[in-house]
């Protein structure tokens, strides 16, 4: 699906993040267009997470502005650490928790509200999950439920922090994969924070670099330069094409 | 066993003892969940200080018992977004502090049995009024909690998401510990502290221990708590035992076997 840059959906305009008055971030300017896949990169502590939450809406700027084109549904994916198992609820009932931002406190669930989790689950694959505890599933399971919740919101943007941490190859690639068919072919916009650069490389549009308090943004192509990622992490990076395919090869200092 | 129940106070026990049975577990699958089981602790020994300030000062026992309880919730809902120590210090100060402050009060208040009954509580000395205070309190929570639960289980579950969701999570953290805070004020006055702390906790740990879903978490910690209050009342009064200890005591007991059906489900 190609990307609308006449109305993007959010518009960070010379933005800076802080926390406790000490800026993270200074001077952040991009935007996230409809139908585009976002990759946000960087090293561990890079300030990922604190751009990711200015998204949200959970840090207010410092300084600049955060435009949404009208009031955008976010589907959010968080990172599994943040979720508490102890809670024994079904995969059915997780995903039907993503109709939360559609739904007042005392809503009751309507025959619209289980269509969208039964599309949400089905597109994810997971609808023969659905009576299973949550807890009990595994890492790749339980990340596709929570991929499931975020998507019974049908939402405008998708929004996923570290969705691959913990989880095998295979898990991994099936994951991204799906985040590229539901960007590509059903044209959900999706912005991606992660820390594995072949994740981007394979799967975003546009990526935002962030390095030591810089911020890079363009598309993959541009951004993603070998020099600019050596220096990033202080290792020599090469990017190999091979069968069509960009490939991130790390080895040695530089 | 119906003769029992010819007895009036025994029969204002049975509704009071069930009210807070139902008030108490239902909250009590949130506390557990959340580990914040000493919050409901705390909450106990806050509401008794409250009793006993009230009994020191000829004061109006119920406003003062409710206040000192939710001015409590309040202060440890907000405990949890202290960065430099534990959310749970925080408790352990508010339990430490209101318990010592309640023996101090109640050795100037002289050993007022009103006073007294709140530490260890005498389910069999309720009146009409307490019977149906605890019972339109029960009211409140079941409604509450009925009406509300899915916001509650999403905050207690994910709050990262629901706080991106749009939701208050500190608000929401704050009615719960608001509607614990009532409740066990309310009960503490008709059952004692102990046998209050041990509805908030014990029930829901044998429900969590014996189901496997949510929905059963919560009717069977209701059934539980309903159950071993009830047996509690006529078991101790047949076998001349005190009524609240002898609920405790069944609570307990029903942990172990609780783990045990869980684990032949399994």
């Amino acid at each position: 699906m190609s990307r609308d840059h006449s109305h993007p959906l959010l518009r960070f305009d010379d933005v800076t993040l802080s926390y406790g008055g000490a800026p993270v971030l200074r001077r952040l300017s991009f935007h996230i267009c409809r139908g585009e896949f976002l990759g946000i990169v960087g090293p561990n502590g890079s300030g990922k997470t604190t751009i990711l939450r200015a998204i949200l809406g959970l840090l207010k700027p410092a300084r600049g502005t955060i435009a949404r084109s009208g009031r955008p549904v976010i589907g959010y994916v968080p990172q599994r650490e943040h979720i508490d198992t102890i809670v024994p609820v079904t995969a059915g009932e997780v995903v039907m928790m993503g109709r939360a931002p559609r739904l007042g406190p005392l809503a009751r669930l309507g025959r619209r509200d289980t269509a969208a989790v039964e599309e949400a689950l089905a597109r994810v694959g997971v609808g023969e999950l659905a009576p299973r505890l949550f807890r009990d599933l595994s890492g790749g399971q339980q990340q596709r439920v929570l991929l499931a919740r975020a998507l019974a919101a049908e939402p405008d943007l998708l929004v996923l922090d570290e969705p691959t941490s913990g989880m095998d190859l295979a898990s991994e690639h099936a994951l991204v994969e799906l985040l590229v068919e539901l960007n590509r072919r059903q044209g959900l916009t999706v912005l991606l924070v992660t820390h594995l650069l072949q994740t981007v490389l394979d799967a975003a549009t546009s990526i935002l670099l962030i390095d030591r308090g810089r911020v890079l943004y363009g598309d993959a192509g541009e951004v993603l330069r070998e020099d600019r990622l050596a220096a990033l992490y202080g290792l020599s990076v090469r990017l190999v094409e091979a069968g069509g395919r960009r490939t991130v090869v790390v080895g040695g200092r530089p | 066993m119906s003769g029992l129940f010819e007895l009036e106070f025994m029969r204002l026990a049975a509704v009071a003892g069930t009210a807070a049975a139902l008030a108490l577990s239902i909250l009590g699958v949130y506390v557990v969940l959340k580990r914040v089981v000493f919050v409901g602790l705390t909450l106990a020994n806050v509401a008794t200080l409250g009793a006993a300030l009230a009994a020191l000062f000829h004061l109006p026992l119920h406003a003062v018992m409710l206040a000192a309880t939710l001015a409590g919730a309040a202060a440890l809902a907000g405990a949890a977004s202290l960065r430099r120590v534990p959310a749970e210090s925080v408790v352990g100060w508010g339990f430490a502090a209101a318990s010592g402050l309640t023996v101090l009060v109640l050795s100037r208040a002289g050993g007022d049995s009103d006073a007294m009954r709140l530490l260890f509580g005498n389910v069999l000395a309720i009146t009409p009024g307490e019977a149906a205070l605890m019972a339109g309190v029960a009211l409140a929570v079941v409604t509450l909690h009925g009406l509300l639960a899915r916001r509650f289980v999403l905050v207690v579950f994910d709050p990262e998401m629901a706080r991106a969701a749009g939701i208050a999570t500190h608000g929401w953290t704050l009615l719960l510990y608001l509607t614990v805070g009532g409740a066990t004020a309310a009960a503490v006055h008709e059952t004692g502290a102990l046998l209050s702390f041990a509805l908030l906790t014990l029930p829901a740990m044998a429900a969590l221990l014996a189901t496997r879903g949510l929905r059963a978490a919560f009717m069977t910690a209701a059934g539980i708590a309903v159950t071993a209050t009830l047996a509690g009342l006529v078991l101790s009064f047949r076998w001349d035992l005190p009524a609240g200890p002898f609920a405790v005591v069944l609570l307990a007991l029903a942990v172990p076997v609780a783990a045990l059906v869980g684990r032949l489900r399994r």
